[in-house]
């Protein structure tokens, strides 16, 4: 059975850690830590010679941090597969771990048992891994929601101001009416135009009546 | 009693100046020296020439009771006659002065039976120079001689004339040519001091009226020369009439300063804008209109000028009253400065209307051992408006010590409130590891004294965790630089929304990732405080927050369905307070409106406009 150990490389910037990591590592049947950097440049110095099995990666790093790191992977085509290991027990983190390529997040106060089921998991399946108690991302974030919801998702105030664009009442009058200084509903104006795609008043009315805004 | 004591001592000094000057003028007239008291002046419209006895019946007499020769806009000539004895027994030279320098012919005629032979010849159009500051002529009588002269004036329409005549022994007109010039040269003396004052006021404070002040100086110095004679002693024979330009052009560019000099001095600007912009437009008009009839058509303006005469005459009420006007403004700001230039106005308003008067209508004469009065009410006011810049400069300097020790406490005062912020913050997180984290691992320690439950460990080494990943936390979202803005704000929400049970609608719209920490972190905060404001005072249900990302700016628009706030909740809190000193970092606009109206009320909502490029 214990024919090809796989190669694991820690990127990991406290040393007491990665030792530690190291030495459970080896206690796993069927994995090899074979190199532990610190930081970027020496994982890719390291990558230079050849791709590892697994890649472990804390996010907190000197000079590129885990994200970017991440990120120039999968700009550079770099295809390692990576378990995100940090303190970081956030949705958004995890979201955006998942949607730039890593396929396991794990926190630093998980078990052994939990680190193992990792590995073998991330060796075994393209599946996302869950660490214990790491918080589900969310498939369809609000942030990320498609355009069109996101741009007829009018706020009440907004709402009272394009209906008094479309009866075509200006700035300084609408200010008056809803007692709120025009620069307010200059600014308000001006994010609708924006949130709605359009760039003139004429627009925005053809708009809101075509979807129904009001 | 400041105040008092200095305008007590201020009455004083103006006191004892005019005081002086009475005494002065009490000793000068010597009556016997002024020829237009003892001869009769007749007038004509026309020009006889040359002069001739037989022209006599074409003048008639003046009949007026002046002490000096005035021949109004429309005589073309004039004459006066007067009989003169030489009481001596050697004969004696009599010097016959005129004090007018711009006189344009005047020729001197000693009667001979039924002859006149010309002995005299001078003014503008004689062809020399005068042989001093002033026109002047010999005459010289033997010893018991008496004898008629003929003094002819001929001057061209349009131009009033008024002179003194002076018939003085020539020992008596040198001493007194030597008192005027001693006193002429301290006119000039002190113009000089005063312009070297205000160059140097500008070279050390950058005060730039001072220089204006200068410049008026040297204008107000070349009338005065040009009006004393000097400067027709300076120009070439042939072109005196250079002279009589220059005058009008330094009382026009003279007139000019002086007005954006006071314009400024009394920072109409502030206190009567429209009026400094009438006053601009004024003085530009009344000055071109000067010029273009003084030497652009002069036939127009002999045509015109009776109503040319009236405009320029208004115009230059205007500006005096609108100078008054602004005076009696700044008084209400700046007493001690507005008293001091009001004084000195009064001196050259005076003397200036004195002036014109004397000159263009032959109403007044004042003047002191032979000179006008205008030189000495010069004197005055250089002396007062040299003070008033004295005391601006003085008040300039103290307003901006007073500015710099008010940014000093400013500065220790934050200062302080940095220190205060920082031992305060010590003292928490102090507190944190003392009684959270320290008492845990103290419990952990004496766990392992015992018989170690590897639950139980594990249970407090995971609390151990949390509590110091929620401490990092609060101290630095560390994780902006992560996620960015968005991604943190997300983490956010989710908490706010797990515990308390708010709705949050979040979007951003074309907002930049890559916005730089230091802004991100600020806009957090901001967003941390506009939530627990809604928890703590809103009784809200749901919020939507927006983040646009705008060509040149960015907007940050917050708004909630709570309970807005009522009018006794005046004053702001420490949290909108902490919001708007980060936004005014941010260079950013803050609008926060609470509204209350229907079902759903927003009641804050703040645009952050920051006009820069982020990316």
């Amino acid at each position: 059975m214990n024919t090809n150990p796989k190669t694991v490389v820690l990127c990991e910037d406290h040393l007491i850690v990665s030792d530690g990591l190291s030495s459970l590592i080896h206690s796993f049947k069927g994995f090899q830590v074979i190199k532990a950097v610190s930081n970027y440049k020496a994982l890719l110095d390291f990558f230079s010679k050849g791709l590892p099995d697994i890649l472990v990666l804390d996010l907190n790093l000197p000079d590129k941090n885990g994200m970017e790191i991440l990120r120039e992977f999968r700009e550079n085509g770099i295809e390692v597969p990576t378990l995100v290991l940090t303190m970081y027990n956030k949705s958004s983190i995890i979201q955006k771990s998942k949607s730039l390529g890593a396929r396991g997040f794990l926190l630093k106060n998980c078990s052994s048992e939990d680190l193992e089921d990792a590995l073998n998991h991330v060796v075994q399946s393209e599946k996302f891994y869950y660490g214990e108690g790491v918080r589900r991302a969310l498939e369809n974030s609000r942030g990320q929601a498609d355009d069109f919801t996101k741009s007829v998702q009018l706020t009440p105030r907004e709402k009272e101001i394009v209906i008094c664009l479309c009866e075509g009442k200006k700035v300084p009058d609408i200010a008056e009416i809803m007692n709120i200084s025009p620069l307010t509903v200059e600014t308000h104006k001006k994010n609708i135009y924006k949130k709605l795609g359009v760039d003139s008043n004429v627009k925005l009315v053809n708009f809101a009546h075509e979807n129904q805004l009001i | 009693m400041k105040t008092n004591s200095s305008k007590r001592n201020l009455g004083l000094i103006t006191g004892f100046l005019f005081l002086g000057l009475a005494i002065l003028k009490a000793q000068t007239p010597n009556r016997l020296e002024n020829l237009r008291l003892y001869g009769e002046l007749y007038t004509s419209t026309q020009k006889a020439s040359p002069f001739h006895l037989n022209r006599l019946s074409d003048f008639k007499e003046q009949n007026d009771k002046r002490s000096f020769v005035y021949l109004d806009f429309a005589v073309s000539q004039a004459y006066l006659d007067f009989e003169l004895l030489n009481p001596n027994t050697q004969s004696t030279t009599y010097t016959l002065s005129f004090s007018y320098p711009f006189i344009e012919d005047v020729r001197v005629y000693k009667r001979k039976r039924n002859t006149l032979k010309e002995i005299g010849f001078l003014g503008l159009t004689s062809g020399h120079s005068p042989n001093g500051r002033s026109w002047n002529t010999q005459i010289t009588l033997a010893p018991h001689e008496r004898a008629n002269f003929y003094v002819v004036f001929t001057k061209s329409e349009g131009k009033p004339l008024a002179t003194d005549m002076n018939l003085h022994t020539k020992g008596r007109f040198d001493q007194l040519s030597a008192l005027q010039n001693t006193l002429i040269g301290s006119y000039f003396g002190l113009t000089l001091i005063s312009i070297l004052f205000a160059l140097f006021i500008f070279y050390a404070t950058q005060y730039s009226n001072a220089l204006l002040y200068a410049l008026y100086l040297i204008s107000l110095g070349v009338y005065m020369a040009a009006y004393l004679g000097y400067i027709n002693l300076i120009i070439p024979a042939s072109n005196l009439d250079n002279g009589r330009l220059l005058y009008v052009l330094a009382i026009e560019f003279s007139t000019l300063i002086f007005v954006l000099f006071a314009q400024e001095l009394l920072q109409a600007k502030k206190y009567l804008p429209q009026l400094k912009r009438v006053v601009e437009i004024i003085i530009g008009v009344q000055v071109a209109l000067r010029l273009v009839f003084h030497f652009i058509t002069p036939s127009l303006y002999e045509a015109q000028v009776a109503l040319f005469m009236k405009f320029w005459y208004a115009t230059i009420l205007f500006l005096v009253c609108a100078v008054i006007a602004e005076i009696v403004v700044y008084l209400r700001y700046n007493k001690k400065v507005g008293v001091y230039f009001a004084i000195s106005y009064l001196f050259m308003t005076l003397a200036s209307v004195f002036m014109l008067l004397h000159h263009s209508f032959g109403l007044v004469k004042v003047t002191f051992f032979g000179l006008s009065q205008i030189l000495f009410a010069s004197v005055l006011e250089i002396l007062f408006l040299s003070i008033t810049l004295s005391l601006i400069i003085r008040q300039i300097y103290s307003d901006r010590n007073a500015l710099a020790q008010k940014l000093l406490v400013q500065q220790q005062k934050f200062l302080n409130a940095y220190v205060q912020g920082q031992e305060e913050e010590r003292r928490r997180l102090g507190a944190e590891l003392h009684d959270n984290i320290g008492s845990r691992v103290s419990n952990i320690r004496r766990l392992f004294s015992t018989k170690p439950n590897k639950k139980d460990v594990e249970k407090e080494l995971d609390q151990v965790c949390t509590e110091i990943r929620e401490m990092a936390h609060a101290l630095t979202p560390a994780d902006i630089q992560l996620v960015g803005l968005a991604g943190v704000l997300e983490d956010l929400f989710q908490e706010v929304e797990e515990t308390e049970g708010l709705k949050m609608q979040f979007n951003t719209y074309q907002f930049p990732e890559d916005l730089d920490e230091e802004k991100a972190t600020h806009l957090y905060r901001i967003v941390q405080e506009l939530v627990q404001n809604v928890i703590k005072h809103a009784k809200a249900s749901t919020v939507s927050m927006q983040l646009f990302g705008h060509d040149e700016s960015l907007t940050l628009s917050f708004e909630d369905d709570g309970q807005g706030l009522s009018a006794t909740d005046s004053g702001e809190g420490i949290g909108l307070q902490n919001i708007r000193s980060r936004v005014d970092q941010l260079k950013g606009q803050f609008c926060w409106t609470p509204v209350h109206k229907t079902a759903l009320q927003s009641w804050s909502l703040f645009p952050l406009n920051i006009p820069e490029f982020w990316y």
